[in-house]
């Protein structure tokens, strides 16, 4: 590297001198909330139809599915709040311990990531015990699939 | 994350985000939902117990990977055709090519620069006047400080092609550069 990249790179903060155009941030939070509180078409639609496909994949599947190696929400309370959360801090401990493992980190996201959460999708006409049970069904596949997909990583750079 | 604690967060990370994603997208609009995109997720993702350095460390991937596989999508974007029509194949680039070919340029790091260093200012400009892949690299390797396989995996090009653009961009950029002091 010669002096003028080295300059370059020891100065790349400097090149950030753009902002966005004005009231960016209020988008942001905008969109933020409507995400989360599921304003527009697409999420009104996706509030019905994610937790339908997931329950109908729930009942092809849950037959057939091998039996879970580890009970993740072990202790945890029957609402959905409750169950998506350790499903949050578990993806998290997973992601943490595959460390720099480029390939296995962005497995992990891929699999593990929603755009809108289901957690979120389910509609209130569901009983919340029924909702956590959902849920843990769901993200314990996610969870058993994600630990697997560790394991298998960490075993091949050894 | 309440509406306060998402906007101290938006505060904190969104320029270096925004600014990211618009040296390697060009279009504000874009950059801008790029930016937010990655931000949003972040906090979906419910990553609250990693350091602040974790944090920027992973929007800065996540943004610029969410903006190369955006600017991979454009149908029509020549990204790479440029190197292509402008300069004879690469030696590095044997398989895909036929005709005649280049010799791969050798990086000499013994360039050295007379005078005051150009304004930030200026080189940005150069930079991003040049033809998109050059820039592009150029952008990744020196601001972004990505090294080339991990270039490699964003942008589906071969490491070895990618320091060919870069040490092919990189004498453009030089050569602007010093007739900028002239």
């Amino acid at each position: 590297m010669n002096e003028w990249e080295k300059y370059i790179r020891d100065h790349a903060p400097a090149f950030d001198t753009e902002v966005p155009a004005g009231g960016a941030e209020e988008r942001f939070l905008n969109r933020l909330e409507g995400t989360r509180t599921g304003t527009g078409r697409t999420v009104r639609m996706l509030r019905w139809l994610i937790p339908a496909a997931a329950a109908i994949l729930l009942v092809v599947l849950l037959p057939v599915r091998r039996e879970s190696r580890t009970d993740w929400f072990e202790g945890v309370a029957d609402n959905p709040d409750a169950v998506y959360e350790r499903y949050l801090a578990e993806v998290f401990q997973i992601w943490q311990s595959v460390g720099p493992d480029e390939t296995a980190s962005d497995l992990l996201r891929d699999l593990t990531e929603e755009t809108i959460p289901l957690a979120e999708q389910l509609p209130d006409e569901i009983p919340e015990a029924e909702q956590a049970a959902i849920l843990q069904d769901y993200y314990g596949t996610l969870l058993d699939e994600a630990a697997r997909i560790h394991e298998i990583t960490k075993n091949s750079i050894q | 994350m309440n509406r306060q604690e998402a906007s101290a967060f938006y505060r904190m990370h969104s320029k270096p985000l925004y600014n990211a994603a618009l040296r390697i997208l060009h279009d504000c609009a874009e950059a801008e939902e790029v930016m937010q995109d990655t931000l949003l997720k972040y906090i979906r993702q419910g990553i609250r117990s990693a350091t602040p350095a974790q944090a920027a460390a992973w929007l800065r991937t996540s943004c610029i990977r969410a903006a190369i596989d955006r600017l991979r999508a454009r149908k029509h974007d020549p990204l790479w055709q440029a190197v292509r029509e402008e300069d004879p194949p690469l030696r590095s680039d044997r398989g895909e090519a036929s005709g005649e070919m280049a010799e791969d340029p050798v990086l000499d790091d013994s360039d050295t620069w007379e005078g005051p260093m150009p304004d930030v200012m200026q080189i940005r400009r150069e930079m991003e006047t040049m033809p998109p892949p050059y820039g592009l690299v150029l952008n990744l390797v020196l601001i972004e400080g990505l090294d080339y396989s991990e270039i490699a995996r964003l942008t589906g090009q071969k490491e070895s092609t990618l320091r060919s653009i870069y040490a092919r961009g990189r004498a453009r950029l030089a050569e602007r550069l010093k007739k900028m002091k002239i």
